[in-house]
């Protein structure tokens, strides 16, 4: 595998915060991995054509591990679009339907993962 | 209706050049915040051999989970995550593969235009005593 060139950080709070009173029940910091990896790579506003539209080929990396550090939102003001990705070793699977402003993550560490989507 | 709660992700993703230090990419993610019935957070649960289901603890017809984040606290055991999205079908796929340390999560508006999230969260687990930290939030239906 390629030496690591940069370090991939996600530094993410959930809290959940009683609307009445204001109360923050919940506050979790997921523990801000950075892991280092090969390849970090942003596209913002990409517009998307009809029907399936491929974002990653598994190709940026020189081994089958795939993408191990991934993050989607939907920024379109009104349009829905289904997130599918193939698990590695699995068959592709329908992960999600994300609405305007939804996001989905994983964030894996590539030097451990023996599933990494592809 | 406004609801009980509200979830939040505050998410901050960056880049950076390891040779030089310096920060490529540096980007938030927009901070979602929705106001659901439902925030609950769940750690250092050790799950089962085998299939473990992980209860959606929203009332309602078709119980739904828009905001979900799950991370594998265990020092040495990977499991599978398993989980079925509500426009997908009537059973629960592999979504992932989650090894020591790995999380996954997505925040989604339960306000969409048409029902978002998940309606089964399951774990597919190796062996017996694996740990998984989870938070589970939406609105009842």
């Amino acid at each position: 595998m390629a030496p690591p060139y940069v370090t991939n950080d996600l530094n993410a709070v959930i809290s959940s915060t009683d609307i009445n009173s204001s109360a923050v029940i919940i506050n979790r910091s997921v523990g801000n991995p950075a892991i280092p990896a090969t390849v970090g790579d942003y596209v913002q506003n990409l517009p998307l054509k009809e029907g399936a539209n491929i974002i990653s080929d598994g190709s940026n990396s020189d081994s089958v591990l795939g993408s191990a550090q991934v993050y989607i939102k939907n920024v379109d003001k009104t349009g829905s679009f289904v997130v599918n990705w193939f698990p590695t070793g699995v068959a592709v699977v329908n992960v999600l339907t994300m609405y305007p402003g939804d996001i989905l993550i994983f964030w894996q560490n590539i030097d451990t993962a023996q599933h990494a989507a592809t | 209706m406004a609801g009980n709660v509200t979830n939040t992700l505050i998410a901050n993703i960056t880049s950076g050049e390891q040779s030089s230090g310096n920060v490529d990419i540096n980007r938030g993610t927009g901070n979602p915040a929705f106001n659901t019935d439902l925030g609950q957070f769940t750690t250092y649960r050790a799950l089962g051999v085998g299939r473990n289901n992980i209860q959606i603890p929203m009332t309602g017809v078709t119980p739904t989970a828009t905001q979900v984040y799950i991370k594998n606290v265990d020092p040495a055991i990977s499991y599978d995550v398993f989980w079925r999205g509500s426009n997908a079908g009537l059973l629960s796929l592999s979504i992932l593969t989650l090894n020591p340390g790995d999380q996954i999560m997505f925040w989604c508006d339960p306000d969409g235009p048409t029902t978002p999230g998940i309606t089964q969260l399951q774990i597919e687990n190796p062996t017996d005593g694996a740990l998984i930290e989870y938070f589970i939030g939406g609105k009842n239906s």
